[in-house]
């Protein structure tokens, strides 16, 4: 069998992606946002969590801020109309977090109330380009994050540096599993794979901003992961 | 409660999901549970790596004939359905640099106001290459036709063009717009503009000036243009000998029309798209426009709301319009416009005799600015509260309700619409 046949996983399904939104920590972020092309007003919402409900009556940025109460604000304005990505060249990030984050970057015009949560955003952006370049130095990548039954994990398939897929499977759960237990190391999965693979186990404790928690968690992830030819023993 | 026939039945599957070993196993599942066949999808990316270079049988997960082979062992129908979807799978990564580019939503799995960019169907290049693909497609397929294989039918699904917000990209779409209004001094005098010629409508910011004159009418024309559009490439895309070959007629561009249905509140649709599930601002050219963010806010708050407050909102003209019996009044929102199918249904109804409420005002002009005629005659009641403020005209057999004071858009709205639509249906049946 051809070896990219082997690791060939579906994309992401609709229940798969929530359960990864859940694992990140998203499950219970409550915070308002506006967002506005041309700056036009488009939606207001209240999330709570991945559920949002629309907010009619606030009509400007400063209706939000009366509107929020305690609440996080992120008001985002796309200033040449509405903005147009390329399938090719979105990143793995914008696949895989969650509305609104996956489409904010720097480059975003942004306001946040508090003001640091736009700090805490920005952070978040380093930590997945830097654990972005870590898949990228790898063919293939078994990751999973912290949080409850550890949420989804997900095999990155990365080809001269290029990432060509990510998806789900029900047996990607059971690898994981072994390999957080430490029941299996690096030449396991190498024998099951057939190729050289990384393992990668992003810790997510519960509680508190799921920015920080999520910047802090690839953090620590970048820097202690396993590689399945390289790394001779489980370090996790 | 009728339950569906699960032996007439086709089971979606697709293949190049699944790993092969399971394909076999997974067939049988669907055999035993009592269906007939299975209805699989062809994805042209999946199958084309590199221009020209197409895999359906190096790649194990690719094997279409080893897939075929076991339907037909095990004795199921299979129908194929061929989709330009916007995905990685729906187009060969060569495609994504051709100069023409459609803008589409980006679908249930992602909720954001960004456009996807992705190959248009107006490209001379990608109908090209998807002619080779198709052919390459033709020449395993007609091996595996019924009756000697399991192959009953084959169609291709090109539905994603409906919602391109970047029609603009083909050449063609001034045509349409010409065709529509004869001369550029018809289409001047309707949006007050001065453009040259039809072309120059489409150049830099000629829409963006429509938009701005007559927000409604341009909407309306870009989705008219569009339409129109897609019906004609689909029409000369069909006279290809490959693709009668493997399709027949079934190039799918229509939306599937959903059965007509009772509603509380119905919505003029001009201003929003439909992408799947999910509801989307229409943005010809990727512009903003204050009435379509209004719109589409109304849209999410009385969408949102009806599940909370347990009552049926929908688009015009997509309601039962048979008028049968007694029923609450209709609340309709939408402004001074109205396309002529939405405004020949409200006028059946209601000379029927059901009863309509416009509280943001009576439409009186459809795509053409001709006036509407509603056959009214003063009906003298007023519902009158301290947010909003309606009379009453008889029309037919039925009443219209039309706001002299239009309710606040704000978090109460859906409530105040309900509020709106009791009242209104109160006063009707105690006249009666």
């Amino acid at each position: 069998m051809n070896l990219s046949e082997r690791y060939h996983t579906p994309p992401l399904s609709a229940a798969d992606r929530k359960a990864l939104h859940l694992s990140l920590g998203f499950g219970d972020f409550k915070f308002f946002l506006a967002e506005s092309v041309d700056g036009i007003l488009y939606r207001v919402s209240r999330f709570t969590g991945l559920e949002s409900k629309t907010q009619l009556g606030v009509k400007s940025w400063e209706d939000c801020e009366s509107h929020r109460k305690q609440l996080p604000a992120i008001y985002v304005n796309h200033r040449v109309g509405f903005p147009v990505v390329n399938l090719e060249a979105r990143t793995l990030w914008e696949e895989l977090l969650p509305h609104p984050f996956r489409e904010l970057s720097a480059s975003v015009e942004m306001m946040t109330a508090p003001s640091d949560l736009k700090q805490d955003f920005l952070r978040l952006v380093e930590s997945v380009k830097r654990f972005d370049a870590s898949l990228a130095q790898e063919e293939l990548s078994l990751v999973r994050f912290g949080g409850k039954g550890g949420g989804c994990p997900l095999l990155f398939h990365y080809f001269q540096g290029k990432r060509l897929r990510v998806g789900t499977k029900d047996e990607l759960r059971v690898l994981a599993d072994r390999c957080s237990s430490g029941q299996w190391g690096p030449a396991d999965l190498e024998a099951h794979f057939g190729s050289s693979v990384a393992f990668f186990e992003v810790p997510l404790p519960e509680g508190g901003n799921p920015l920080v928690r999520l910047a802090d968690g690839l953090s620590e992830a970048t820097a202690g992961h396993f590689q399945a030819s390289s790394v001779p023993e489980l370090q996790l | 409660m009728t339950l569906a026939n699960p032996t007439s039945s086709l089971r979606n599957y697709d293949f190049t999901t699944e790993s092969p070993a399971l394909w076999s196993q997974s067939l049988q599942k669907i055999k035993d549970k009592g269906h007939v066949g299975i209805r699989t999808r062809v994805y042209w990316g999946e199958h084309e790596s590199s221009r020209g270079i197409r895999d359906f049988s190096k790649s194990p997960r690719l094997r279409i004939e080893r897939f075929l082979t076991l339907a037909q062992d095990i004795g199921l129908n299979v129908e194929l359905e061929v989709k330009l979807a916007p995905s990685r799978e729906g187009f060969p990564q060569w495609s994504h640099e051709l100069d023409n580019q459609a803008y589409v939503h980006l679908g249930v799995s992602d909720p954001s106001l960004r456009l996807l960019s992705t190959p248009s169907f107006y490209d001379p290049d990608l109908q090209e290459g998807f002619l080779e693909f198709l052919s390459d497609l033709e020449g395993i397929v007609s091996l595996y036709r019924y009756p000697e294989g399991p192959v009953q039918g084959a169609s291709l699904d090109i539905r994603m063009f409906l919602g391109d917000q970047n029609a603009f990209a083909s050449e063609d779409f001034a045509c349409f717009l010409q065709m529509k209004y004869q001369r550029i001094s018809n289409l001047n005098r309707r949006y007050q503009t001065s453009f040259n010629d039809f072309s120059s409508v489409l150049n830099g910011k000629g829409w963006r000036v429509m938009m701005d004159r007559r927000p409604w009418l341009a909407f309306y024309d870009y989705r008219y243009c569009r339409h129109s559009l897609l019906k004609e490439f689909r029409d000369s895309f069909l006279r290809h000998e490959v693709v009668q070959k493997v399709f027949g007629d079934r190039v799918h561009f229509e939306v599937s029309q959903s059965e007509p249905k009772f509603l509380d509140i119905a919505m003029d649709p001009v201003f929003l798209e439909t992408s799947g599930a999910q509801i989307y601002p229409c943005t010809p050219g990727g512009l903003s426009c204050p009435a379509g963010a209004t719109a589409y806010r109304v849209w999410n708050h009385l969408e949102q709301e009806s599940k909370r407050q347990d009552y049926t909102v929908g688009f015009l003209p997509d309601f039962d319009s048979v008028a049968v019996g007694y029923r609450p009044a209709l609340v309709v929102v939408g402004g001074a416009y109205l396309s002529s199918p939405a405004f020949r249904s409200l006028l059946k109804y209601v000379e029927e005799g059901g009863t309509v409420a416009f509280p943001f005002g009576l439409p009186k002009y459809d795509e053409n600015l001709n006036y509407h005629n509603w056959r009214m005659s003063p009906g003298r009641r007023v519902l009158r509260d301290q947010h909003a403020e309606l009379e009453s005209f008889h029309a037919g057999r039925g009443v219209i309700w039309t706001g002299t004071k239009p309710p606040p858009v704000d978090e109460k709205l859906a409530s105040r619409l309900l509020q709106i639509r009791d009242a209104v249906s109160q006063l009707d049946r105690e006249e009666q």
